[in-house]
């Protein structure tokens, strides 16, 4: 008890300078995470988000680690500061925009928590919204290049993209949104039994959350007609428009594939075809031989599952 | 909850807390492409494979409250979050690298400029080198030599680099044990700082008699308009600079056409095309830029001229008999002073420190006290800009009537107050009525 009030304290007297700082949050992150954990908790309670079970008290902590990540290099800018205060007031500020969390109680799932997770990292890194495409309807690096009409600068970009993602986003992206090895399993395991089943779901989990992400890009990126579309893609600009909005919404994707299939010929709809695991090097290759052994035609449940293997 | 979950829970936070601990932020190569949002918008990217790319956003409606810099990869280099409304320069290490940004926040909006700083590694130092050793080289005609160039320079850069790359990886090597990175605001040339002068102002404020302080007040204008022209002139350079590596970027894309065979002419108009639309972002860039400024100079002329009233009515307001020097006012004096009469058609006086009024102190001052409703259409900043010049606090508002307090010297009746304020443009109209907000 005397230790905590002590802490709390400490916690509120003036940090002078970016060595204390760190210092201090170094010592008592653990605490720290509570605080801001507490902060989302409480968020959720009083939104009527609320239940007691794991799988909110997992929110809670993933939202807390957000914040907490954000205070400790933000915080650096604000010295002179009393610590406890700067954090109260950054999670305050980021609790009072409109919807600041993707929350739908179908989300709570161990895919849920899969698709959320990968689509929120998607907002704030480029690895992983190129990896979305890969993810969410199985298309290769390549056949991402080609679907967006990328240039050769912004080609090479995609396969470092991939490249960076397979080493070490996918990793930190599952970790943080709390989905464990056990329930990865679980998952692939389902879409082995039930593919028709997961895959439905799939889709209406991933419309659940792409129209929450969405809105996080900027108000003059909304879904484009079928002529603006065609204008972009013929006139050739705007890459990084592409990119962003087609790996957000399955609609636009599959409107520009219409548009664009008289070059897209070998690569098939986009289809929800979910992979848990990053594309591994060779990958298309393994896939390739699966598919023939598999002899269903459709790269699914095997080959996801023999490629998982190779990367668990 | 049960055991297990409670087990797998707390495996979940020893996770957050173990990625916090080691976020890897100290990433030493090129960072590539930044990804910048605002209020958790990605808004533009910096690309770090060019050379000192930079980045201005203006925000025209909403006011900036968060910044974060995040690598490709999703790290975060640099967060901001803005606690007030006013300037602030800071700096983001990236690795061995750095973000300099200076933010400025508005109630209404916001400008934020960030220029990615490579360290200086090899590349640099071989770059000068070679520089250096071309400047060398006499004659050489830069366009018919263009092969015979690159040659000589493809043979330098070649031993050059051999030996830097050695020196390099051995100064990595050492230092890459401590590559502990910081943030620490970084000091801001007084210059180019509004935010220091003006509070350095407004500490002054307290303590100077008044007409000292609409002097100060008038020469800061002055000052930031020279800061604004001079920012005008850089941004006329760049744009400059910007057509200048067009008119060779062209040339290079003629070049590649007319050297290589294999290149079909639509590839070669592709390219063009390419390098045209680069051209014209960054020209848009520009304009943009371009743009806030001259707001922002239409902004401190209308100040300025409301100054230069304040300054008038002040002079004729000035005792006949006094005449010492512009003073400090002797302890602490909270009290504001506000402006007095005006007398019509009186001449303004150039205001020659040595005629320079005293001021009354504030134990001469009364309070008053009025109701001010404004034009349709003002800003609620532009209202709190004039009660902020005649040091006015603000009260109650009701059906657009503000109720506002300012301390007058005595003895001065609050008239030439009034009159003064009716000119003010915003100002639609001024009563004294006192308990009952006009109109109702
Ligand atoms: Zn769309």
């Amino acid at each position: 008890m005397g230790e905590r009030q002590l802490l709390s304290t400490r916690l509120s007297t003036l940090v002078s300078t970016v060595e204390e700082f760190d210092r201090l949050a170094a010592e008592v992150l653990p605490e720290l995470l509570d605080r801001a954990t507490g902060h989302a908790r409480r968020f959720l309670r009083e939104t009527g988000q609320w239940a007691d079970d794991i799988s909110h008290e997992k929110l809670a902590l993933r939202w807390g680690y957000e914040l907490l990540e954000r205070f400790l290099v933000s915080g650096r800018t604000e010295v002179p500061c009393r610590p406890f205060f700067l954090l109260d007031s950054i999670i305050a500020k980021y609790f009072s925009q409109p919807e600041p969390l993707c929350y739908h109680k179908d989300l709570l799932s161990p895919l849920g928590r899969f698709l959320e997770g990968m689509t929120s990292r998607a907002v704030v890194s480029r690895d992983a919204l190129m990896a979305l495409f890969y993810h969410l309807y199985g298309f290769s690096q390549g056949q991402v290049v080609r679907i967006l009409g990328l240039g050769t600068v912004e080609s090479q970009r995609v396969y470092k993209n991939f490249e960076r993602w397979r080493q070490t986003g996918w990793q930190r992206a599952v970790s943080e949104s709390g989905v464990s090895e056990m329930e990865l399993r679980q998952i692939e395991e389902d879409k082995h039994r039930q593919p028709e089943r997961l895959k439905a779901e799939a889709d209406r989990l991933i419309r659940l959350v792409q129209t929450h992400y969405r809105r996080s890009e900027p108000e003059h990126f909304p879904c484009l007609t079928h002529q603006k579309w065609a204008d972009l893609f013929e006139q050739d600009y705007d890459f990084d428009y592409r990119v962003w909005h087609l790996a957000m919404c399955r609609d636009c994707l599959v409107d520009v594939y219409e548009l664009r299939q008289d070059e897209l010929i070998d690569i098939q709809s986009p289809q929800i075809d979910l992979r848990l695991r990053p594309l591994q090097k060779g990958g298309i290759v393994s896939l390739f031989w699966t598919q023939q052994g598999g002899g269903n035609g459709h790269p699914g449940g095997q080959s996801a599952q023999r490629l998982s293997r190779t990367s668990a | 909850m049960d055991i297990q979950e409670d087990s797998q829970l707390s495996a979940y936070r020893e996770r957050l807390l173990e990625a916090l601990r080691h976020p890897s932020r100290q990433a030493r190569e090129d960072p590539g492409l930044l990804q910048v949002f605002v209020n958790h918008e990605c808004i533009g990217t910096l690309d770090c494979s060019h050379a000192d790319p930079t980045l201005v956003f203006a925000s025209h409606e909403r006011p900036i409250q968060t910044i974060e810099i995040r690598t490709e990869a999703g790290l975060l280099v640099g967060s901001f979050c803005a606690q007030d409304v006013g300037a602030k320069a800071v700096r983001f290490p990236v690795g061995r690298h750095a973000i300099e940004m200076s933010v400025h926040t508005r109630l209404d909006g916001g400008i934020i400029r960030m220029k990615y700083q490579a360290a200086k590694g090899w590349r640099h130092r071989l770059h000068s080198a070679v520089a250096s050793f071309m400047g060398g080289l006499p004659g050489l005609d830069q366009r018919e030599h263009a092969w015979t160039r690159a040659l000589a320079v493809t043979q330098v850069v070649l031993a050059l680099a051999v030996l830097f790359l050695v020196a390099d990886r051995v100064a990595d090597l050492a230092k890459s044990q401590a590559t502990v990175v910081q943030v620490s605001p970084i000091s801001i040339p007084s210059n180019t700082s509004q935010a220091i002068s003006s509070e350095a102002l407004a500490l002054q404020e307290q303590k100077l008699v008044r007409l000292m302080q609409a002097q100060e007040a008038a020469l800061k204008t002055l000052q930031t308009q020279q800061e604004e022209i001079v920012q005008v002139s850089r941004t006329v350079e760049a744009v400059a600079k910007a057509q200048q590596q067009l008119r060779s970027n062209l040339l290079t894309v003629q070049q590649r056409g007319a050297d290589s065979k294999g290149v079909t002419p639509s590839k070669l108009n592709n390219l063009l095309l390419a390098e045209l639309r680069n051209a014209a972002a960054e020209r848009k860039q520009m304009h943009q830029q371009i743009q806030e400024l001259t707001a922002g100079k239409e902004a401190l002329s209308s100040a300025l001229v409301a100054l230069e009233t304040r300054n008038r009515v002040l002079e004729q307001n000035r005792p006949p008999q006094q005449s010492a020097g512009p003073k400090l006012a002797s302890g602490p004096d909270p009290e504001k002073p506000a402006v007095a009469k005006a007398t019509e058609g009186a001449p303004p006086s150039p205001t020659a420190p040595a005629q320079v009024a005293e001021a009354p102190r504030a134990n001469l001052s009364q309070p008053f006290t009025f109701w001010v409703s404004f034009q349709d259409g003002t800003s609620e900043a532009s209202i709190e800009q004039l009660i902020q010049e005649i040091h006015g606090r603000k009260g109650q508002v009701s059906a657009g009537w503000y109720n506002v307090e300012v301390t007058l010297p005595q003895p001065q009746p609050p008239d030439g107050f009034m009159e003064s304020l009716r000119k003010a443009k915003i100002v639609k109209a001024v009563t004294t009525s006192r308990n009952i907000p006009p109109g109702q």
